[in-house]
């Protein structure tokens, strides 16, 4: 990870750590990495692939608890059942009025289970994973509730896990 | 997304992400992603924009079965034209 001072990051990049670390969480800092991580081929033509859905977009179930909307963050995550319909949103980091109106903005589980039903895809994994993507900390996302993610798909036996961002 | 696709890389999963600011991908480095220029909270488009939003997702799928080197970004070329909501959400103006 980087160390220093404001004005070393590009764009946007720099427009939210400035924000972040005035506003919210004063020793927030980009996660940064000098070499890509490894690819891993689809092993499967889409039609015949198995794909997870994994959203930052803090969906969750009504019967579920809601994210952590505190200046801390959540790195928590929350399983959806693949025919999920009723969807509810909590983000501080986006109107999620938007979602509320239609979830596939940000949470494509539906338009998914469409591509499947018309053959485009093989089939929707049976669970989606929904996170919240407001994560200051992120040593118990890399060591915590991101490798347990990782073996649950590994666990269904996914071919591709597509990660949507809000 | 790119930290967690980085675990899921680790692990030897097949992945695809989307990314609607380059500059912090970059910084990430995950395996495959794909650029898609939306405003924040309207990744896949407009509400109720359904023809935009398969065409996403059609995209990024077809990405994903293409042989990239590690690290790629991707462009899309999917911009948003509506309105300046992801030009002031980019400034901190809009939410």
């Amino acid at each position: 990870m980087r160390t220093g001072c404001l004005g070393r990051y590009r764009g946007f990049a720099q427009v939210e750590y400035e924000y972040v670390r005035q506003r919210v969480y004063a020793s927030f800092d980009w996660r940064t990495f000098e070499e890509p991580s490894p690819s891993h081929r689809v092993e499967r033509p889409l039609e015949r692939s198995r794909i997870a859905l994994v959203a930052s977009a803090g969906a969750h179930l009504p019967e579920q608890p809601p994210f952590d909307l505190g200046k801390g963050g959540d790195s928590s995550y929350r399983e959806l059942p693949a025919d999920a319909t009723e969807l509810r949103f909590a983000h501080a980091g986006y109107d999620t009025r938007r979602a509320d109106e239609d979830p596939d903005v940000v949470f494509p589980l539906s338009l998914l289970r469409r591509l499947a039903l018309a053959g485009e895809i093989g089939e929707l994994a049976p669970r989606a994973f929904s996170f919240m993507g407001y994560i200051p900390e992120t040593e118990p996302l890399l060591q915590q509730t991101g490798p347990e993610v990782a073996r649950k798909l590994l666990a269904d036996a996914v071919d591709l896990v597509l990660l949507v961002p809000s | 997304m790119g930290l967690l696709q980085r675990v899921f890389d680790e692990h030897g999963l097949a992945t695809v992400s989307i990314t609607q600011v380059r500059e912090i991908t970059e910084l990430v480095k995950p395996s495959l992603a794909v650029l898609v220029e939306h405003p924040f909270g309207l990744t896949l488009g407009a509400v109720g924009d359904e023809a935009t939003h398969l065409a996403v997702l059609r995209a990024c799928l077809a990405e994903a079965v293409r042989p990239h080197a590690a690290g790629a970004i991707v462009d899309l070329g999917f911009h948003w034209e509506h309105d300046d909501l992801r030009e002031r959400q980019l400034h901190k103006q809009a939410h």
